[in-house]
């Protein structure tokens, strides 16, 4: 078989032609993954500025406990209110942060990112 | 400046609507390139703008050196030969194929119906994908071994077996009774 009636015989399939809405799909897929992104940078500062804090709040906790104690010195009628416990209590905090409060930011920055991108 | 660097250019500093135009002058050879690879419009559709996304999002590791089609002609191949392993499109079309039957106990019926377009399609079907691809870059987009290393990202040499693999595999598979018939 020569070159050429190779080249004809493909020439009898149909070359294909992208669709119109090919071009507008493609931007909106980038678009979205803008806002993907932006939302996902967003949510991780968030999550390093909430952990930072909450890491701050068990130091002075472990640390300067005590004195805290001492300081509010009518919490100290309360039953079982330790050093132990405060910091126990920070920790679940920063969980309860992590589980509810960190979606909650990612979702006010994806719709504050898609409006704005 | 080219007129593409100065693209490439205002996407890297975030003006993310200057990639529309990669997408106007690309999109039809890269549909193409897909489809030839997929053989199905959806999924061509699918795979170009994966690849489209795919490119924005690794713009910033072109280095410039060479065209831009020459860098992103291969994320097309590359994306559309992974979406076929992914669905496994490739069996079932043989599967499909298969079904349909053999293309030489047929083909009296299709010339006869003038359907020599649906002969040659099945023919290609029957082919491997990459040998397919080749063969029709080569012969129907008359693109130079070295053209179709730049598309597809193959080696010079596996272009080269792929070519003469590809070429045999169509000749056998085309009815030989039909190779002057099927000619106007």
């Amino acid at each position: 078989m020569t070159n050429n009636q190779i080249k004809k015989y493909l020439e009898l399939t149909e070359t294909p032609t992208p669709p119109m809405h090919l071009e507008e799909n493609v931007m909106k897929d980038i678009r979205n993954y803008r806002v993907r992104r932006a939302a996902r940078m967003q949510s991780l500062r968030w999550l390093v500025i909430l952990t930072l804090l909450s890491m701050g709040l068990l130091i002075v906790l472990f640390f300067y406990g005590d004195t805290l104690l001492s300081a509010f010195g009518e919490l100290e009628s309360v039953p079982d209110l330790s050093k132990r416990n405060l910091t126990l209590g920070a920790g679940l905090a920063f969980l309860f942060l992590l589980v509810f409060v960190d979606p909650l930011l990612s979702m006010y920055t994806r719709r504050k990112y898609q409006q704005t991108i | 400046m080219s007129n593409e660097s100065e693209h490439i250019q205002r996407i890297l500093a975030g003006d993310a609507n200057a990639f529309r135009y990669f997408v106007r002058e690309y999109q039809q050879y890269a549909y193409t390139l897909a489809f030839r690879i997929v053989r199905r419009p959806e999924d061509a559709e699918e795979v170009v703008q994966d690849a489209f996304l795919k490119a924005f999002k690794a713009l910033q590791h072109f280095k410039q050196r060479s065209k831009f089609t020459t860098w992103f002609y291969p994320i097309v191949t590359r994306q559309a030969l992974s979406h076929l392993r992914k669905k496994k499109l490739d069996t079932v079309d043989v599967e499909v194929v298969a079904q349909q039957g053999d293309p030489s106990q047929n083909s009296a019926h299709l010339i006869e119906t003038d359907d020599r377009k649906q002969l040659i399609e099945s023919v290609l079907d029957r082919m491997k994908v990459k040998e397919r691809l080749v063969l029709q870059l080569h012969y129907l987009e008359e693109q130079s071994i070295e053209e179709i290393v730049m598309q597809t990202g193959f080696s010079t040499s596996n272009v080269k077996v792929l070519l003469y693999r590809g070429r045999k595999s169509f000749e056998d598979l085309l009815p030989t009774d039909i190779y002057q018939e099927l000619l106007p």
